[in-house]
């Protein structure tokens, strides 16, 4: 029984040079972990410092040994608000250089199951906001807040990127605390401790008033369904839609 | 009249229309404009009904011409009426799609003057919109039956999507119901729309819709119907719209609920056509024309035909494994890859995405049987897969009706 637990710094840079060790060292570590929060007397730590031409190695192998959609899921399930993501990347990926392309059909293997599932979820966590996200109008800046449950901020900046492209916009992660703010076709991302545009008077009452009612007229009452309503959209997103204002408790 | 008064008639006039579909088109934003189409759609927000809100839908105007009976804007009631300018429209367009609240525009209209009259303002519209706003995102329009064929090309040359509503299922019932409606003018209209289609004119295709429960037509003469539309006309989609009685009329029938189950039975056959290779006369015949409301269309055909089941998974074709209740498109897909790996159990196909709680009594993993084959039985089947009948539910539901 393998008893190693490597540390890695939280990048998948980081996470790459981990697959780098465990490939040349023919290990299949017992886990994969950010921090130690809880040590154990049965498990031997290795801490593992990114290096950066490993990572490139992985990196530039996994879409030719494996097909780009090994390494597609691998970006989305490394997004993913789950604590075991890391062990799962790690074991998805060497038993890819095992099975090269065929790895995302055997559905034998937990890990092969765990990442693409971890990516499913995260794929369709980032569709969704491109639907539920909505700007408020600060002087002709669009500003938006989320709190997305897995970490999809920088997924959904190519999809506002092609739409609003003559504006200029920000999407905030409150739980992240972390934006993207892009203006002439570059974006940046930043931290936001301090950003609090609330204090900015928006002029946007008169949008806003008229989607509600829009939405409220558009309501068929003869077939109310709530559940069918929070199924599509789960009541975790409602908190930063302009038309569920009224709802939130 | 207010902007906010405008919008708030002319959307709740336009909502029993049942699409709000913004897939289908990959149209691409231009340097200086503003938007783009998703191919495969977005959902922006779901009314507490459960539909999907993706496009800003409204009416034109609803000041109507025509008297079709069950219709909230038809020229004998007394409603409200409103009419938007095509800039008023382009205008809340871009600023509701700017702040992220839609897909793009879904715009129809009442009959007012003629049909070419209407068809040229909402060519204005939709002109508008695209050059001098630059708006790339989704646009559906209707085309109103009538109007001039050069009219409906110039308006399909700007659009993602258009649409004809059928309405009704038979022309008797039209020409009960909707007799300012002629079947052979909203025929030509879409014969016109299937001619100019391309992949920049109407991309996502045309569409339409029929109104379900306000005559006495059967599920087999509207499937057939529809059956037809998509193998002749070439349409991308039929929708139909549960009759929601907003008129007292004595051609009218009376009903106590909206037929929403009915719907939901047509949706599911529908999908059959589209995706799972049946045809009409596998689900419904003349002598049994309307689906069995306690059994989704699919578990019906598979205990009608029991002798065909059960299916084993491991050797079974794709087009078998698309028969069975509980396999849908992407686990028979699924199935067929992964079987070239490993023998394929009740454990994996739970991995694939089988619903087991309905295929399980229709198919054999390796021979076997998910119990003793001696429950392999069509009517012991058929009791555990039926729906409930849930009489107080809908009694509540009545109730609510006059709340609000």
């Amino acid at each position: 029984m393998n008893n190693k637990v490597y540390i890695y710094d939280g990048t998948i840079e980081g996470l790459f040079t981990v697959v780098y060790k465990c490939m040349v060292e023919k290990t299949i570590p017992l886990n994969v972990i950010k921090d130690i929060y809880k040590p154990s007397l049965f498990e031997e730590y290795i801490n593992v410092d990114t290096d950066y031409d490993l990572s490139n190695k992985i990196f530039k192998s996994i879409p030719k040994r494996m097909g780009d959609l090994t390494l597609y899921n691998v970006y989305n399930a490394f997004l993913v608000n789950k604590n075991d993501k890391e062990i799962n990347i790690v074991n998805y990926l060497i038993n890819g250089y095992k099975y090269g392309k065929n790895i995302n059909r055997i559905k034998d293997i937990d890990s092969v199951i765990k990442v693409q599932k971890y990516s499913n979820m995260v794929r369709r966590e980032a569709h969704k906001l491109k639907g539920f996200v909505r700007f408020e109008d600060f002087n002709n800046i669009l500003y938006s807040k989320l709190s997305p449950e897995h970490d999809v901020l920088e997924l959904l900046v190519p999809h506002f990127k092609n739409r609003l492209s003559n504006e200029t916009w920000i999407i905030e992660d409150i739980k992240r605390k972390k934006a993207v703010f892009y203006k002439n076709n570059e974006y940046k991302l930043i931290s936001t401790i301090n950003l609090n545009l609330d204090r900015f008077k928006s002029n946007d009452k008169e949008y806003k008033d008229l989607w509600k009612s829009f939405i409220k007229s558009v309501t068929i009452n003869e077939r109310k369904n709530l559940r069918c309503q929070m199924n599509f959209m789960p009541k975790k997103y409602w908190k930063y839609m302009t038309e569920m204002e009224d709802n939130n408790e | 009249m207010e902007l906010k008064d405008k919008l708030e008639i002319l959307s709740d006039a336009a909502k029993y229309d049942a699409s709000c579909s913004s897939s289908g088109s990959n149209r691409n934003n231009k340097q200086g404009g503003i938007g783009n189409a998703h191919y495969s759609g977005i959902c922006h927000s779901f009314t507490s009904d459960g539909r999907c809100v993706s496009l800003l839908k409204i009416l034109l105007t609803n000041s109507c011409i025509y008297d079709c009976k069950y219709c909230i804007n038809r020229k004998s009631n007394d409603v409200k009426r409103a009419m938007f300018t095509p800039e008023e429209i382009a205008n809340i367009t871009i600023n509701f799609y700017r702040r992220n609240y839609i897909e793009g525009l879904f715009l129809s209209s009442a009959i007012i003057k003629s049909p070419n009259y209407t068809m040229e303002l909402l060519y204005q519209t939709l002109y508008l919109l695209r050059t001098k706003y630059k708006f790339n995102g989704y646009i559906h329009v209707k085309a109103i039956p009538g109007s001039d064929e050069n009219l409906i090309k110039k308006v399909g040359a700007l659009a993602d999507r258009i649409s004809t509503n059928v309405e009704l299922p038979s022309n008797e019932s039209l020409k009960l119901l909707a007799p300012d409606k002629k079947e052979d003018k909203i025929k030509n209209t879409m014969s016109t729309i299937k001619s100019i289609r391309s992949k920049s004119i109407v991309p996502a295709g045309q569409t339409t819709q029929l109104i379900i429960g306000a005559t006495k037509d059967s599920d087999y003469s509207i499937m057939k119907l529809s059956e037809n539309l998509y193998n002749d006309s070439k349409l991308k989609r039929v929708y139909y719209s549960a009759y929601v009685p907003v008129n007292k009329d004595n051609v009218l029938p009376m009903i106590k609920e909206v037929p929403l189950k009915r719907e939901n039975r047509l949706y599911q056959a529908d999908w059959l056509l589209r995706y799972y290779n049946f045809k009409v006369d596998d689900i419904l015949t003349q002598e049994s024309p309307n689906f069995n409301l306690l059994l989704d269309p699919k578990a019906d055909y598979a205990l009608k035909h029991i002798n065909l089941y059960p299916v084993e998974v491991n050797t079974a074709s794709y087009n078998t494994l698309l028969k069975v209740p509980g396999i849908g498109v992407t686990s028979a897909k699924r199935i067929i890859s992964s079987r070239r790996f490993t023998k394929i159990n009740f454990d994996i196909l739970k991995k694939l995405g089988v619903v087991l709680k309905r295929a399980k009594y229709f198919i054999t993993c390796d021979g076997k049987y998910y119990a003793s084959s001696s429950l392999f039985n069509k009517s012991y089947i058929q009791k555990l897969l039926e729906e409930p009948k849930d009489i107080k539910k809908v009694s509540y539901k009545q109730l609510n009706l006059f709340e609000e």
